[in-house]
């Protein structure tokens, strides 16, 4: 493949899917810095290997798994223990009327196991089907359903409880 | 409306606002130096092999064939391979070498290769390839840790019944396709803790710790200074194995799910198990 080819290509895909993979990578970390980090990676790796990843068409699913991996491997370190929202760390959100919907639903996430929040968010933010999620996680259809039932009840619950009770829970 | 179908709807229409995205031009540049930086070593590599080669080439020779360095598996996938002073042990078709560079055996073919499927923690490299070599095919996972070490595991095309290469690598990092074993391994730090004084600790109600065995003798699992554990537990009335380890150097615990099906009935053959796959090079990712 041509470096211009290849470089046309990768534009048009980042052009069309950067919105929507940065919205999982913040629902997956809460932070809009972080996501923008993660993102930026994941496309690095992605142009490094595009024309390979291109031809098998799972570009998404590749900058999605560099997302979970990278982010599994931050979560492991004591410094990332950050509560998202931090005014110092996260541009300020345009206003309107979904923020405070929007922050406290991060926040809930952020409180899921690690493998419920990959099946929530994989299902309901990036709006893969349960056999899509299955694949990209290499498990079962029953194992998404189970984690995914499971992290929205728990979800459910968790918005139902003020933040303030929360945060004194966690 | 549910409850239920209002969370998920929720869930899919809260993100529309958020800071202005950088043009795809910016990822284009960062995309462009990182291919530099990898064919720059590449480069060198293959330099500094074709150097060496002349000193020990006739040290090269029996079985197992001349590996190759692995050039970017998207620019030339098929090239011809290079020459390496170091040589893939035994029958293994693929592996680190010494400098953390991956090698293939000479003409092999790569139907696939998947980047970095195991990269995090202390594995700060890791390729997954899909591999043929006069008709037999072969799944390879390698991983490289921090301290230089690494491990190469393979099995037969098609084990386990796994679909393609991504599917298998799923299994090989532990995220097992039996919808009665619900947990992710990185769920375990939902059940136990592994204590400062190596001791295993429930966390939350339902889970028991039945059996436990202080420092167990699994080469490769640690070495000396580490703290370890190996224990059976009952989590909602199932049956599973840990294996915990703390390396004295620091860093979080890591632990590592077994489930009956892999371990066997009993704490010592779940042992057996884990001597069996670190004895293999394979490892319990």
């Amino acid at each position: 493949m041509r470096q211009a080819e290849r470089d046309a290509a990768f534009s048009e895909y980042v052009a069309s899917r950067q919105e929507r993979l940065r919205r999982v990578a913040y629902a997956m970390c809460g932070s809009w810095h972080q996501a923008e980090d993660l993102l930026q990676t994941a496309f690095t790796k992605l142009y490094v290997a595009w024309p390979r990843l291109s031809r098998a068409g799972v570009e998404d699913a590749y900058v999605r798994r560099i997302i979970l991996n990278a982010l599994l491997d931050e979560r492991r370190r004591p410094s990332s223990r950050e509560l998202p929202g931090l005014p110092d760390r996260d541009p300020a959100a345009p206003p309107g009327p979904g923020v405070e919907v929007r922050d406290e639903l991060v926040q809930a996430l952020q409180q899921l196991p690690p493998m419920q929040r990959r099946t929530v968010v994989l299902r309901h933010v990036a709006d893969l089907s349960v056999e899509q999620v299955a694949h990209e996680l290499g498990i079962s259809v029953g194992t998404v359903k189970s984690h995914t039932s499971r992290g929205l009840a728990r979800l459910q619950e968790l918005l139902a409880t003020p933040a303030q009770n929360r945060r004194q829970e966690d | 409306m549910s409850d239920t179908t209002q969370l998920e709807e929720r869930l899919g229409t809260a993100w529309s606002d958020g800071p202005p995205l950088p043009p795809a031009g910016d990822r284009l540049t960062a995309g462009h130096r990182a291919l530099r930086r990898q064919r720059i070593i590449t480069s060198a590599a293959t330099t500094l092999v074709a150097v060496a080669v002349v000193g020990v080439a006739a040290a090269m020779t029996g079985g197992g064939g001349e590996p190759r360095t692995v050039q970017p598996a998207d620019e030339t996938p098929t090239a011809e391979p290079t020459p390496s002073p170091e040589r893939l042990p035994g029958d293994e078709w693929a592996g680190y070498d010494s400098q953390g560079e991956v090698l293939l055996r000479a003409d092999t073919r790569i139907v696939e290769r998947y980047e970095d499927p195991a990269t995090e923690g202390r594995t700060v490299d890791s390729v997954g390839f899909d591999l043929t070599l006069d008709g037999e095919r072969r799944w390879y996972l390698l991983t490289l840790a921090r301290n230089g070490g690494s491990s190469a595991v393979w099995q037969p095309y098609g084990t386990y019944g796994a679909r393609n290469l991504g599917e298998w690598i799923g299994f090989q990092l532990g995220v097992d396709d039996d919808p009665t074993q619900a947990a992710d391994p990185a769920d375990v730090r939902d059940w136990v803790e592994l204590l400062p004084n190596g001791q295993l600790a429930a966390v939350r109600g339902g889970v028991t710790v039945v059996e436990a065995f202080q420092r167990p003798d699994i080469p490769g699992f640690v070495d000396g200074t580490d703290a370890s554990v190996a224990a059976a537990l009952r989590v909602d009335g199932q049956r599973y194995y840990v294996l915990a380890r703390r390396y004295a150097d620091g860093g979080p615990p890591e632990y590592f799910r077994i489930s009956p099906q892999q371990g066997g009935p009993t704490l010592d053959t779940m042992l057996d198990f884990a001597r069996q796959k670190y004895g293999s090079g394979a490892g319990l990712r």
